[in-house]
């Protein structure tokens, strides 16, 4: 198992160098650049003010050589400093991450709790109004962006009912509290969870009666078990271990997705830097980014296996 | 002796894209304490369907049981409720499937699998419960059963899991066994020791066994009685060694042509009766076997009754005193 981790993680390496390389040409090739960016029309600079600080940035050199010194940076554990402000990528990121985590974090748990419950019940009622019912809530809930859903959400419960705030990370000017902050995070995560709690829903449905019509669910019944034991242990128990591969695989999506609710509700997490990074034509932060990301669906998918494999036991990796 | 199980007039159908498939048309027998029977038949003439509706356990929809009764005990399960039914399933009428490969659960510990079933009915504790199911398996003749508990079913063979599935069936020592072809999906020198071991576990717990086959030739040695089912019907029911010696219906004549003889190459089972099982979808007005039986008369085109034959003998067949005065099968008839 472990030399399969390992292995895995040194496959994954030409794959990230791969990434970041495409993200870097693609992003040198945005209109405009940092310099530029940060002038202002009203007061003009010279050009020789602009070359000179392009110059300062090394935005001069050839794309190829600018991919390298930045590649070489990270290899020493240096993101490099934003164009922008100056600041240390990595220090930006990891001020930032905590609130991009918890946001991706309650979103997840509400489409898990949310998903996995409704296409439980909705297969164990198979063809019923219920089920019926929710499966048409999973096709609005497919259907629906999740930008858009933010704005209907805000609308209702922030703007005319009043029961959460429309934005931000805590009330400005009061001392930070858990439960003030919870109800910052409420919206967002629902917005960012519904895509995925129809998404699993319809999973955990399809799988749950793939199982039901199996023998050895007959046999628990035969042997007289509880329906509570049954559903449990041996329904749920089999009919969740597809499932798991497919939270696994929304995680990476969870994060790109939330940079555009991270935005909308002015999340103070890495989403709504990175926008601001792209604005400003700020390669070594758009690129800390794109690391990061690329990072984090790696590691999703290696934690997925490592939960999948503990789930079914005819699964070993070698 | 006296008697464990009995069943009046069982009838079950599903209903499937509108049709209605009448898989079990009113079948009564019973079954005495300690006593095994065997029921017969080609594959869907509704043996499964027969036992899984006393054990409580035909889906609905689409299945449905229209009629019947079932006493076990003198107490009628099909009015049980389900408390009452899951307190029977497992601890009193017990039941081994077909197939070893998917009735176990795959991602369960074998030994968990059989001590849920032994806490839901003995108030054993954890402990107590492994112990006797450690002793269960020892009894089927598991090889190292106090190592082999923590193991999965992929982790055994065909034979090893036939083995847990008797040992999790008797972990409770069941008054009744139902074995639905338990060795149909086994190699044959494995179907053999099966066979074997059924036989030995019977005479040491004394539960009595409702063997389910197509085979005749496998169960004419560890059972007393035979039930020959065809289309949902029984067709004829009588001691193995009578039905051996004098068949009293026709089918029961084609299915003893077909039993594999002693040789191993011969595979000519069932495919020996020529034609096919009606469709069960279609109401049968005469004696369902008619259109392929050789000896079909104009009476055939009514629906025989079960004919009580003498000696604890039954044939639905119309002429059934003739095969039992005939000297020769199909000579004179
Ligand atoms: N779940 C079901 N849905 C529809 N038809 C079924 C179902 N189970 C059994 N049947 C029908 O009942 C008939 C008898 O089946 P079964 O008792 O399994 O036969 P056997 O065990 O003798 O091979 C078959 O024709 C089959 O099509
Ligand atoms: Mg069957």
């Amino acid at each position: 198992m472990l030399a399969y981790l390992i292995r895995r993680i040194l496959v994954n390496i030409p794959l990230l160098i791969g990434i970041t390389f495409i993200v870097f040409m693609l992003a040198s090739m945005m209109p405009g650049d940092a310099v530029l960016a940060m002038i202002s029309t009203d007061t003009p600079v010279s050009d020789e003010m602009i070359k000179m600080r392009r110059g300062e940035l090394g935005l001069d050199l050839p794309l190829p050589v600018q991919y390298l010194r930045w590649m070489s940076n990270v290899v020493r554990g240096n993101l490099g400093y934003s164009f922008v402000s100056a600041e240390s990528v990595s220090q930006m990121i990891a001020i930032r991450i905590p609130a991009t985590l918890e946001l991706m974090g309650v979103s997840l748990l509400i489409s898990i709790v949310l998903g996995v419950t409704l296409g439980a019940i909705s297969a164990l009622k198979q063809y019923s109004f219920t089920d019926y019912s929710f499966t048409i809530f999973g096709f609005v809930g497919i259907s629906i962006p999740d930008f858009f859903l933010g704005l209907i959400l805000v609308f209702i419960f922030a703007i005319k009912l009043g029961w959460f705030p429309t934005s931000g990370f805590q009330t400005a000017g009061q001392e930070f509290s858990v439960f003030d902050n919870l109800r910052h995070v409420f919206l967002p995560a629902l917005a960012l969870a519904l895509v995925r709690t129809a998404v699993f829903m319809r999973y955990t449905r399809s799988s749950i009666l793939e199982v039901l019509g199996n023998d050895y669910v007959r046999t628990a019944r035969a042997k007289g078990l509880k329906e509570t034991i049954v559903i449990v242990r041996h329904i749920m128990r089999n009919g969740l271990i597809p499932v798991i591969t497919i939270i696994g695989i929304s995680l990476g999506v969870l994060f790109a997705g939330s940079v555009i609710i991270e935005t909308i509700f002015q999340w103070p997490g890495i989403g709504m830097m990175f926008i601001n990074a792209v604005t400003g034509r700020d390669s070594p932060v758009i690129m800390g980014y794109v690391l990061l990301t690329a990072v984090i669906v790696l590691v999703a998918n290696l934690v997925t296996d490592i939960v999948y494999s503990v789930a079914d036991p005819r699964i070993r990796y070698e | 002796m006296s008697q464990l199980l009995q069943i009046k007039n069982l009838k079950v159908t599903f209903r499937s894209d509108g049709a209605l498939i009448r898989a079990v048309n009113g079948i009564s027998y019973s079954v005495d304490e300690g006593e095994s029977i065997a029921i017969v038949g080609e594959s869907g003439s509704g043996k499964s369907v027969g036992v899984m509706a006393l054990m409580g356990l035909i889906p609905n929809p689409p299945g449905k049981i229209e009629s019947g009764e079932v006493f076990f005990k003198g107490r009628d399960l099909l009015k049980a409720s389900s408390a009452e039914l899951r307190a029977i399933r497992g601890k009193e009428i017990a039941m081994v499937f077909q197939d070893p490969m998917t009735s176990l659960n795959p991602v369960l510990p074998v030994g968990l699998q059989l001590t849920e079933a032994i806490q839901a009915h003995m108030g054993l504790d954890k402990d107590q419960a492994r112990e006797r199911a450690i002793k269960m398996l020892a009894l089927t003749g598991l090889p190292n059963p106090e190592q082999r508990i923590k193991d999965f079913p992929f982790q055994f063979s065909g034979g090893q899991r036939q083995r847990i599935m008797i040992a999790m069936a008797l972990v409770c020592t069941p008054d009744l066994l139902i074995a639905d072809e338990p060795t149909t999906a086994l190699d044959v020198t494995i179907q053999a020791q099966i066979v074997e071991l059924m036989r030995e576990l019977q005479s040491e717990l004394g539960m009595a066994i409702i063997w389910i086959s197509h085979n005749l030739g496998l169960v004419a040695g560890v059972v007393t009685r035979v039930i020959v089912m065809y289309s949902g019907f029984i067709v004829e029911q009588a001691p193995v060694d009578d039905l051996y010696e004098r068949p009293l219906h026709p089918y029961t004549l084609g299915l003893l042509h077909a039993v594999p003889h002693v040789d191993v190459n011969s595979q000519n089972r069932l495919a020996s009766i020529e034609g096919m099982p009606p469709d069960l979808r279609k109401p049968i007005s005469g004696c369902p076997f008619a259109p392929r039986c050789p000896y079909r008369i104009e009476k055939c085109a009514e629906l025989p009754p079960l004919f009580d034959a003498g000696d604890g003998r039954q044939s639905a067949c119309w002429r059934w005193q003739e095969l039992q005065t005939a000297t020769t099968f199909g000579e004179t008839l």
